[in-house]
C-alpha cells in the first residue's frame, strides 16, 4: 500500500533565490540552512511538507525575494 | 455597521492619501482610466512596487466614487469581508446592502451566494458609476471568499468596477477574462520605474541632484524596484558623498532590502530605533497603544515624524489616530526584533493584548494573546468573546483560534470546547469534532443518576445543574454532528438527551435542538412527533430572538400541518409570515420565496388555483436566484402540480427540464426525489400515455410487494392510479389498503385523503357501492375539519357524481362541506369561449330552468320530467355553471336579465 506521506509527506527541498540573504535569515524561514553562491541563495531544509513548502514560498515572495527554482531532493 | 462592533472599520475603509512629492505616471493613470470600461482591473506585482500609490494618485485624479477596503490576515473569513465590501458601498449609497448585512448577522452560517445576488440587485439601481477596490487582496486564502469574488465578476452590474491590488495572482478565470477584454492588468513590467522616472524620483522628487551614471547604478542594482529605490535614497539623504555610498552599495550582494533597511535604522536615533522595531508587531498603531507598549509617552510625534520622513509609516485615517507600517518594513522589523531581542516579542505581544483589550478590541487582543502563546489569557478572551457573540459571524476567524489552543484550555473551559467541537462539525471536520466531544466527556464527571428528571430542580445544587446543562450541551453538540451525517437514529437519540437534561431558560441550544429532532421526525415519517418537535423550535427559537431559526422552524412546521390534515393551523402560521413580509420584518429574498410558495401550496389544496399558481410562481422566481436546491426542487414540484390541476400541460411540461437539471448537478433529499417523480408521471397521465407511465414503473423500480415508506410515497400513490389505468384494480385496492395504513399510522392526513379519495373511486368502478361510500365518507371526516378541497376536485366527474350520491342519500355527512366540494367542481365545467360568453343552454336544461322560475321543487321536477333526482342536480350544476351563478333565484333572475326567459 502506498501511504499518501510518500506524495504529501515531508521531504526534503533547496529553494534558490535571486539575491544574497544573510546567516541571520535563518530562523526567518524556519530552521533552513541558508547559503549563497554567487548572486543567488540556497535554502536547503529537510523534512518539510507540502503545507510547510507553501508557507516558505509566502514568506519569500512577501520579501519580495525573486523566485528562482524549488527542487525536491530526496 | 456601528463602530462599537468594528472600532477600526474606518481605518479599513479609508482609502489612503496621494503623496505629496510624487513620480507622475501619466501613461499608468491613463490606462487605469480607461480600464472603468472593463469588469476587472488587476494590479498584481510583488510588495514594494507602488501598487497603493498609483491606486490612491488615481482615485485623487478621478472623478468617480470610490469604495476602498484595505484586507489584512485577518479578514480571512467571508462575513467580515462581505461586511467590510457592504461598508465600503455605504460611504458612496448609504443604507446599500441593508438587506444583505441583516443576512450576515444571523446565526447560521448565511447562504453568501443569496447575499452577493441581493447585493448585486441593489446595485443595478444606482444611476452612477462605481469603483470597488481591495487593497492587498493576497491576504485572502479562502476558497469560499474567492468563490465569492468569483460570483461577483460574473454578476458584475455595468455600473460597478473592480479593483484587486495584491501580490499574487488570485484563483479567479483571469485566462477567460483576458480573453474576452473584460480586464485590465498591471503587472511588475509595467510598475518599474523607467529610467525617466528614476531619474525624476532621485533628482525632483528627493532633491539628491545624483548623477546620470549614480542613478543607472541604483537602477540596475534594484531593478527598478521602487521600494528599493525609496530605500537607497532615504539612505542617501544627509551624506555629503553619495558616490561612496551607492558604489558601496552596488558593491555589496546581500539582499537589497536586507541590507538598505540596515542602513535606514542606522541612521534613526536609538530612541527611534527602538521604538520602530517594538512596535513592529503591532497591526496598526495609535499614540495611545504604541505609548503603552513602549512603555513611554508622546509617541504621536514620533509618529508623525516617520510619517513626514517617509518611513514606510501610513496613515489609515485624515486625522492621524492611525497608522500601520509598510508591509515589508513591518516583516523586516519584526524580524529584527527576533534576533536581537527574542524575549521582549512574547512581553511585547501580551501589552498589546492588554491595551487592545481594555480598549475594547476583543479580536485583535485574541490575535496577540494567540501570537505570544498567553494561552491561559486568550482562552479568557475567546471565552469572554463567545459569550457576547454566541453565533455571531466570523466562524473562520473563531476556528482558527481555537485550533491554535491547546486542547488542555478547552478542557478547563468546557464552554470554549463545546464551542470549537460545534464549529469543526460546521466546517466539516467531523472526526476532529468527534474526538474532542468524546474528549470533553471523559474530563468531565457526571452525577451518576442519569435522570434529570428525578432531581427537578428541587434537590438540585448549582453544581448539579450546571453539569446536567452541560450533559445536555454535549448531547446537543452530538444530535448536531449527527444531522451532518444524516444519522436519524443518533439525531433522535441524542435531541431527546439534549432536551431531557438542558433547562428551560437555555432557549437557543432547545430551539437547535428541536429543529434537528423535528428534521428527523420529518424523515422517518413519524408526522405527529415532527410536528411537535418543530413546535417547540418554534416557540425556543423565538423565546431566544434567534430569527433564522424562527423562520426555517415555521416553515418546516407549516408544511408538516398541511401533511398531517391539520390546514387551518398551517395557514395560520403562514399568514403570520405573510404579514412579516408586508411589515418588512422579513427581508431576505429567499425566505420571502420560502413563504410564498409555501402559500402557494397552501392555496392549491383549498382549490383557489389561480392564486395558488401565482404564489407559486413568485415563489420559484425568487427561490432560483438562492442555492437551496432541496427547496427549489420542492416549489418546483408543486409548481407542476398546480399547472396540471390547471390543464396547462404545456406549462407544467416547461418545468420537467429545470427539475432534471437539479437532479443532474445536486444532492436531493428524498422527500423532494419522490414528489418530482410523481409530478412528472402525473404529466404524463394527463397525455394519457401509457407507455411513458409503464416505463415511469419500471424506472422508479416499483413493484407491487414494495414496502410502503415515506421516501417514496408520493411515487407509490402514482403507481396505484397507473394501476387504475390498466385496469388492474385488485391489485390498485391491495396496495391503496397498505398505504392507508402506513399514512395514518405515520400522521399523514393529506395522504390518507388522497388514498381514501382513490380507493373510494375504485370501489365505485367495481360496483361496490357501500365501500365506496363508505370509504369516501371516511376522507370526507378526514378533510372536512380543514377544508382540503382539491384532494376530491382533482378526481373530475366520477368523483361529483359519488358526492352527489352521498347527498341524495343523505348519509351522515358534512353536507355543507360536501355542497361547497360540488360547487367547486361545477366550476371546472364552465367552458368559455373567447368573449367571455358561455355555453349556450340546453333544451333539457332550459326545461329545467322554466320550472325552477315557476317555483318548482327539486322533487316535482323529476316527477315532470321523468328523471332522477342526481339528474336533476346535474342539469342544476350545469346551469349554474354556464350562467355563472350559484342559487335557483339568481339563475332566474340572471336569464330574465339575458333574456333566456321571459
Amino acid at each position: 500500500m502506498v501511504t499518501p506521506m510518500v506524495s504529501y509527506g515531508p521531504a526534503d527541498y533547496q529553494i534558490i533565490v535571486k539575491g544574497k540573504l544573510g546567516d541571520q535569515w535563518s530562523d526567518w524561514f524556519t530552521g533552513m540552512t541558508i547559503a549563497s553562491d554567487g548572486d543567488v541563495t540556497i535554502l536547503t531544509g529537510t523534512h518539510i511538507d507540502q503545507s510547510a513548502l507553501h508557507g516558505l514560498l509566502v514568506r519569500i515572495r512577501d520579501l519580495g525575494l525573486p523566485l528562482i527554482s524549488v527542487e525536491r531532493i530526496s | 455597521m456601528n463602530d462599537t462592533d468594528y472600532p477600526l472599520l474606518a481605518t479599513k475603509l479609508h482609502i489612503p492619501e496621494p503623496r505629496l512629492e510624487l513620480v507622475p505616471r501619466t501613461a499608468l493613470i491613463e490606462r487605469l482610466n480607461n480600464g472603468i470600461s472593463r469588469k476587472l482591473t488587476l494590479i498584481s506585482a510583488p510588495a514594494g512596487f507602488g501598487k497603493t500609490t498609483i491606486l490612491s494618485e488615481w482615485i485623487y485624479q478621478t472623478q468617480l466614487p470610490v469604495a476602498w477596503i484595505s484586507l489584512d490576515k485577518s479578514d480571512n473569513d467571508p462575513v467580515h469581508v462581505t461586511r467590510y465590501a457592504i461598508a465600503a458601498l455605504q460611504k458612496i449609497k448609504p443604507k446599500i446592502g441593508e438587506t444583505a448585512l441583516n443576512l450576515l448577522q444571523l446565526p447560521q452560517p448565511p447562504p453568501y451566494d443569496a447575499i452577493i445576488y441581493n447585493l448585486v440587485q441593489e446595485i443595478e439601481n444606482v444611476p452612477q458609476d462605481i469603483v470597488l477596490v481591495f487593497d492587498d487582496y493576497h491576504v485572502i486564502d479562502t476558497e469560499q471568499i474567492h468563490q465569492l469574488v468569483e460570483l461577483l465578476l460574473n454578476n458584475l452590474p455595468p455600473q460597478l468596477h473592480l479593483v484587486l491590488a495584491t501580490r499574487v495572482d488570485p484563483p479567479l478565470p483571469l485566462a477567460r477574462m483576458r480573453v474576452r477584454n473584460q480586464l485590465t492588468e498591471f503587472r511588475v513590467s509595467d510598475l518599474c520605474f523607467t529610467e525617466d522616472e528614476t531619474t525624476r524620483f532621485f533628482n525632483t522628487v528627493m532633491n539628491l541632484n545624483l548623477s546620470n551614471r549614480d542613478i543607472a547604478i541604483l537602477r540596475a542594482r534594484t531593478e527598478g524596484w521602487i521600494a528599493g529605490l525609496q530605500l537607497a535614497a532615504l539612505s542617501i539623504q544627509g551624506r555629503s558623498d553619495p558616490s561612496v555610498f551607492i558604489r558601496a552599495f552596488a558593491g555589496d550582494d546581500r539582499l537589497i532590502v536586507d541590507y538598505l533597511v540596515e542602513e535606514v535604522l542606522n541612521l534613526q536615533s536609538a530612541n527611534v530605533q527602538d521604538f520602530l522595531l517594538h512596535t513592529s508587531i503591532l497591526n496598526r498603531l495609535s499614540e495611545p497603544l504604541c505609548d503603552y507598549v513602549t512603555n513611554r509617552q508622546g509617541s504621536q510625534k514620533i509618529l508623525e515624524d516617520l510619517e513626514k520622513a517617509n518611513l514606510f509609516l501610513v496613515p489609515l485615517d485624515n486625522k492621524r489616530n492611525w497608522y500601520r507600517y509598510h508591509h515589508l518594513f513591518a516583516d523586516l522589523l519584526r524580524q529584527r526584533l527576533k534576533q536581537k531581542e527574542q524575549d521582549m516579542v512574547s512581553r511585547l505581544h501580551i501589552k498589546a493584548s492588554e491595551w487592545l483589550e481594555s480598549n475594547d478590541f476583543k479580536e485583535e487582543a485574541i490575535e496577540h494573546a494567540l501570537a505570544a502563546n498567553e494561552f491561559e489569557r486568550a482562552a479568557h478572551l475567546i471565552e469572554e468573546y463567545i459569550s457576547a457573540k454566541w453565533y455571531g459571524g466570523g466562524q473562520v476567524t473563531l476556528l482558527k483560534w481555537l485550533d491554535e489552543l491547546p486542547n488542555e484550555y478547552k478542557m478547563k473551559k468546557p464552554n470554549l470546547g463545546l464551542c470549537h467541537a460545534r464549529v469543526l462539525s460546521q466546517s466539516g471536520r467531523q472526526e476532529a469534532a468527534e474526538k474532542l466531544i468524546d474528549h470533553l466527556e471523559r474530563t468531565h464527571v457526571f452525577i451518576s443518576t442519569g435522570n434529570p428528571s428525578i432531581t427537578n430542580g428541587q434537590n438540585e445544587t448549582p453544581e448539579t445543574s450546571a453539569m446536567i446543562a452541560f450533559q445536555g450541551r454535549i448531547a446537543a453538540i452530538r444530535a448536531y454532528m449527527a444531522t451532518r451525517k444524516g444519522d436519524l437514529p443518533s439525531i433522535s437519540k441524542y435531541s431527546q438527551q439534549a432536551l431531557d437534561y438542558l433547562s428551560e431558560e437555555d432557549s437557543t441550544w432547545r430551539s437547535i435542538i428541536a429543529t434537528s429532532s423535528g428534521i428527523a421526525y420529518d424523515l422517518k415519517g413519524d408526522g405527529r412527533a415532527a410536528i411537535d418537535a418543530h413546535l417547540e423550535a418554534v416557540e425556543a427559537a423565538r423565546k431566544a430572538g434567534n430569527v433564522y431559526l424562527y423562520l426555517i422552524n415555521r416553515l418546516w412546521v407549516t408544511i408538516a400541518l398541511k401533511n398531517a390534515g391539520r390546514l387551518p393551523e398551517a395557514m395560520t402560521i403562514c399568514r403570520q409570515l405573510l404579514n412579516e413580509i408586508n411589515d418588512k420584518i422579513l427581508t431576505f429574498n429567499v425566505a420571502i420565496g420560502h413563504v410564498w410558495g409555501t402559500w402557494g401550496e397552501l392555496l392549491y389544496e383549498l382549490n383557489e388555483l389561480d392564486e395558488a399558481h401565482r404564489y407559486a410562481k413568485k415563489g420559484v422566481e425568487l427561490l432560483e436566484q438562492g442555492h437551496d436546491v432541496s427547496h427549489l426542487g420542492h416549489r418546483y414540484s408543486c409548481l407542476a402540480k398546480i399547472l396540471c390541476s390547471k390543464k396547462d400541460l404545456a406549462g407544467a411540461e416547461e418545468i420537467v427540464p429545470k427539475m432534471d437539471g437539479l437532479l443532474r448537478t445536486s444532492v436531493i433529499p428524498p422527500w423532494v426525489l419522490t414528489q418530482i417523480k410523481a409530478v412528472k408521471a402525473r404529466i404524463y397521465m394527463m397525455k394519457g400515455n401509457i407507455d411513458a407511465l409503464v416505463k415511469w414503473v419500471k424506472e422508479c423500480g416499483l413493484k407491487l410487494d414494495d414496502e410502503c415508506t415515506w421516501k417514496h410515497d408520493a411515487e407509490q400513490i402514482m403507481f396505484a392510479r397507473i394501476l387504475i389505468a390498466q385496469s388492474r384494480l385488485d391489485e390498485a385496492l391491495e396496495l391503496l389498503d397498505r398505504l392507508i395504513v402506513e399514512n395514518e399510522r405515520a400522521g399523514r392526513g393529506l395522504y390518507q385523503i388522497e388514498t381514501l379519495v382513490i380507493q373510494a373511486l375504485v370501489f365505485k368502478k367495481l360496483k361496490k357501492e357501500t365501500k365506496s361510500i363508505a370509504t369516501v365518507k371516511k376522507a370526507l371526516s378526514l378533510a372536512e375539519p380543514g377544508g382540503y378541497t382539491r384532494v376530491f376536485v382533482d378526481e373530475g366527474p366520477p368523483m361529483a357524481e359519488l358526492l352527489e350520491k352521498i347527498l341524495d342519500a343523505k348519509e351522515d355527512v358534512p353536507r355543507a362541506f360536501v355542497k361547497k366540494l360540488l360547487s367547486a367542481f361545477k366550476l371546472r365545467r364552465i367552458v368559455k369561449q373567447h368573449d367571455g360568453l358561455l355555453e349556450p343552454l340546453s333544451e333539457r336544461e332550459l326545461e329545467v330552468l322554466r320550472f325552477i322560475a315557476a317555483g318548482l321543487p327539486n322533487k316535482k321536477i323529476t316527477e315532470q320530467l321523468f328523471i332522477s333526482m342526481s339528474t336533476v342536480k346535474t342539469h342544476l350544476r350545469n346551469i349554474y355553471g354556464k350562467l355563472d351563478v350559484h342559487s335557483r333565484t339568481e339563475a332566474v333572475a340572471k336569464a330574465k336579465d339575458l333574456g333566456i326567459l321571459n
